[in-house]
């Protein structure tokens, strides 16, 4: 009787692990971490790319902090597009990528507000009643969290803001904020205009032309499973196609260039 | 049409393999903590519960800690199975066991506890072991409790968000089961493809939660006929 048992369990067990065996051998498509901010415009992008080269591409997106800490932790991605290029410099110098980072384009921090407004007006709104909440992402994590944070440092507004903040995990949270308008100001990036079409209510573009505080980045890791085609992902975001669709997202792109 | 049903097809996946392996391990704590007394028996029981009572987000950061290579776990699974456990379904199906034990465990312990001791009692005086017992007097007598746990931990482990997010990673077809699918889809303003999750889950659950009691009730109803 118990050894009838014994044999049930085991073989229980011995099925258990042969299914969990077939979840691990499926093939899989190429993996780009990529930064919240670039979601929609590099997932159209990799659209193309399938298009053209018949190789699929999954995406998983959350904040550049937050990738960049799971590639460190041995988290199985092909390529990593970050917000800024502090966090692949940073994987670089541990030896988790296989070449140096490239930039790749420049974003821009862009304002959203419910009521209408002007640069010169800025001020007296996010300090008036009428706006109780402003959305940035957080600080800590996000690149552009951290700009957000830094431009309200440098007009004197942050110790007066501060309690009306609402952290977003990633600007796509903070994206959602806006898109369900419980929020009266919201800081998010360029992409964002085009990501929220449907949003009611008024955009401002509050960073400078030639934005060099947020440099996006793309590098190969060293995890990666198929190294020639992230290169050629990577390649592919250099090219005309890749550029027009940037450009239609509000990033300006820029040239072949490597940061050492 | 094949991405939209992965991750539901992903949490069915990992809610019936953490539910038979939870069972095994489940019908084995019940034995001891039923059939033996010895000290230490309530701290015992009250570490089944403690994934109850736990943030999710604690035990995840505990995972994701112990799941490291150099870690005792992490490296245990990776020289033995050359299996890397974070952001792996294997690490979804360890964490799987662990908070949704309570949910095996207790329903099975406290019907076997409410079971009159005489049954216990008589089979030991006819000369039966304690395993003996356990198996063939204890337990078809709480079939009912055996349903219902199984199906809890079935469905609490479909629902399971916190710890799957902190050690899964998200990613697609290994570890974006429906629930952080969800998440994700809300968070890239597809609203449509996360209606559709949330309505099948909901459905779902519904179903196999009727389903269950339908069959409990023919059991009393049956068990009346002696």
């Amino acid at each position: 009787m118990g050894f009838k048992i014994c044999l049930l369990w085991s073989s229980l067990f011995c099925f258990m692990m042969d299914i969990t065996s077939v979840a691990v051998s499926e093939p899989a498509c190429l993996r780009v971490a990529i930064a919240s901010s670039l979601l929609k415009p590099i997932e159209d992008i990799g659209n193309k790319f399938t298009q053209k080269h018949s190789i699929c591409v999954d995406f998983i997106s959350a904040s550049s902090g937050v990738l960049s800490a799971q590639i460190r932790n041995g988290a199985p991605y092909d390529l990593f597009i970050s917000a800024n290029m502090k966090y692949p410099l940073h994987l670089t110098k541990e030896g988790k990528t296989e070449s140096n980072p490239k930039i790749f384009a420049f974003g821009g921090l862009l304002l959203w507000s419910r009521y209408p407004i002007q640069e010169k007006d800025l001020r007296q709104l996010s300090m008036s009643a009428k706006v109780q909440k402003i959305a940035i992402a957080n600080p800590e994590l996000a690149p552009y969290g951290e700009k957000a944070k830094n431009w309200m440092i440098e007009h004197n507004l942050l110790k007066i803001l501060e309690l009306k903040l609402v952290y977003g995990n990633n600007v796509n949270q903070v994206n959602l904020f806006i898109h369900s308008d419980v929020v009266e100001l919201a800081f998010t990036s360029i992409s964002a205009r085009e990501m929220i079409k449907d949003r009611k209510g008024y955009w401002l573009n509050i960073s400078e032309d030639t934005d060099t505080d947020l440099p996006h980045g793309v590098v190969v890791l060293s995890k990666s499973s198929n190294k020639k085609i992230s290169f050629l992902f990577l390649n592919y975001l250099f090219e005309d196609e890749a550029k027009e669709i940037l450009s239609k997202y509000g990033y300006s792109s820029f040239e072949n260039l490597t940061l050492n | 049409m094949n991405a939209f049903w992965e991750p539901l097809i992903l949490s069915v996946k990992l809610a019936s393999i953490a539910t038979l392996l939870l069972f095994m391990i489940g019908s084995f704590w019940v034995y001891v903590l039923s059939m033996y007394s010895f000290v230490g028996k309530s701290l015992l029981k009250a570490l089944v519960s403690v994934p109850l009572v736990l943030p999710p987000t604690v035990l995840g950061y505990y995972l994701l800690i112990s799941f490291h290579k150099e870690a005792l776990v992490g490296s245990f699974f990776d020289q033995l199975f050359n299996v890397q456990l974070a952001f792996s379904f294997e690490g979804l199906v360890i964490a799987s066991l662990i908070f949704s034990l309570p949910f095996m465990v207790n329903p099975m312990l406290s019907a076997i506890e409410n079971l009159p001791v005489s049954f216990k009692e008589s089979a030991f005086t006819l000369g039966k072991s304690k395993i003996n017992t356990f198996l063939k007097v204890m337990i078809p007598n709480i079939k009912p409790a055996i349903v219902a746990a199984c199906v809890m931990s079935f469905a609490h482990t479909i629902g399971e968000f916190g710890v799957i997010l902190m050690i899964g990673g998200n990613i697609p077809g290994e570890t974006r089961v429906a629930s952080v699918a969800i998440y994700n889809e809300v968070e890239a303003l597809n609203y449509n493809t996360a209606d559709s999750y949330s309505l099948i889950l909901l459905f779902f659950s519904i179903l196999v939660l009727t389903l269950v009691y339908i069959f409990n009730n023919k059991k009393i109803s049956s068990a009346k006929v002696i």
